[in-house]
């Protein structure tokens, strides 16, 4: 008995192909944009975009035209990245640092010395800013970058992560104050202005 | 002024504050303890000046050929072709493999007239985003919700003997 495979209704249409590849050349570059905060280098984030908008064409017909589309995109994003964290975490071993007195979580910082590309990542890591950004806890640095560099009010980013806003309260404070602790202990010259209860 | 119980509700409300994602109420409370506490104020100025420098951050730009290369990627809902040697790759030929195993196994089991079909859904195999299952003369393929985390029906076998 021969069988066959019949695509189902994830299928976009012929006629959302257009409308879709117009959505992504308008919204591609915000989308790298938040993709690179989130990962930390050019490689990754070119992936993470790719797999995004690959997802968001699978799923085109549910997405709800009320939504802006950056913000659909955003979300698709941080499932996809926490995805790809995930996969990460069974093939390499991560060095971890515990995050101080604030009662965070352990942060997630990659053993750089072990990685493969670690020229790569060396070059692009020497914004202090950013290398501290990588340092932090996925769900705390999706709010953060939501809040802080896309501009999200705190509703739209629990829409985005699929949570409450009082998670994405605590996580905005808590992603801070990560942020805040690593860039006063490893960069005192730079940051020192930050400094209050230290 | 001490580190109170007061202090410390201000303290993990500061950031919503400098949001203002705050009630009015709640709003007014916080901003007359940090006008009058001063290690509050200064926890409350150090969390500005970092949203200050993180709201600064220069836009990451994607590469000139970024774009045509996404439109090309995407548009053609083909395997990954941007760049050589990704993960993603990997993850693609996994997901065909395991599809063309499923599907070489239903041949198989129905090359057997003897033996009986079975009617309780079967988990064939499982990769990261994809899953396929045998029911019957039936075969399923799911892949991972990109909103919920859950699965969705992608595919499915609807040829009737």
């Amino acid at each position: 008995m021969p069988i066959t495979l019949v695509r189902a209704r994830s299928e976009v249409d012929a006629k959302d192909r257009a409308a879709f590849e117009g959505l992504m050349r308008k919204t591609h570059r915000q989308a790298y944009g938040f993709a690179f905060r989130l990962t930390g280098n050019g490689a990754e984030a070119e992936d993470l975009v790719q797999e995004t908008y690959l997802r968001a064409f699978r799923f085109f017909y549910r997405y709800d035209a009320g939504m802006p589309f950056t913000n659909w995109i955003y979300r698709i994003m941080s499932n996809a990245h926490v995805d790809a964290l995930r996969r990460r975490s069974r093939l390499r071993t991560s060095s971890l640092e515990q995050a101080g007195a604030d009662g965070s979580t352990a942060w997630e910082l990659p053993d750089l010395l072990a990685s493969p590309d670690r020229p790569m990542l060396e070059s692009l890591l020497d914004e202090p800013l950013q290398k501290a950004m990588n340092g932090m806890t996925a769900e705390f640095r999706t709010a953060v970058v939501l809040a802080d560099l896309e501009g999200l009010a705190y509703d739209e980013i629990a829409e985005t992560m699929g949570t409450s806003v009082g998670t994405v309260r605590s996580r905005i404070h808590r992603g801070r104050k990560q942020l805040r602790n690593h860039l006063l202990r490893n960069y005192p010259a730079e940051y020192g202005g930050l400094a209050d209860e230290l | 002024m001490s580190f109170n119980v007061t202090c410390k509700h201000v303290s993990n409300s500061l950031s919503a504050y400098l949001d203002r994602e705050l009630a009015g109420g709640e709003s007014l409370r916080i901003r007359a303890h940090v006008e009058s506490c001063r290690a509050c104020r200064d926890e409350f100025e150090s969390l500005r000046e970092l949203k200050n420098r993180l709201s600064s951050m220069e836009p990451a730009l994607p590469p000139d050929d970024f774009e045509e290369r996404l439109i090309l990627a995407v548009g053609a809902n083909s395997p990954r072709m941007l760049r050589a040697r990704q993960p993603s790759s990997t993850r693609l030929f996994l997901g065909v493999a395991t599809l063309a195993a499923a599907m070489t196994l239903v041949a198989i089991s129905f090359r057997q007239p003897a033996a009986p079909l079975h009617r309780a859904a079967t988990s064939v195999a499982k990769n990261d985003g994809l899953a396929l299952e045998i029911e019957g003369d039936q075969i399923y393929a799911a892949e991972s919700d990109p909103l919920s985390g859950g699965h969705v029906l992608l595919a499915a076998d609807n040829n009737s003997r």
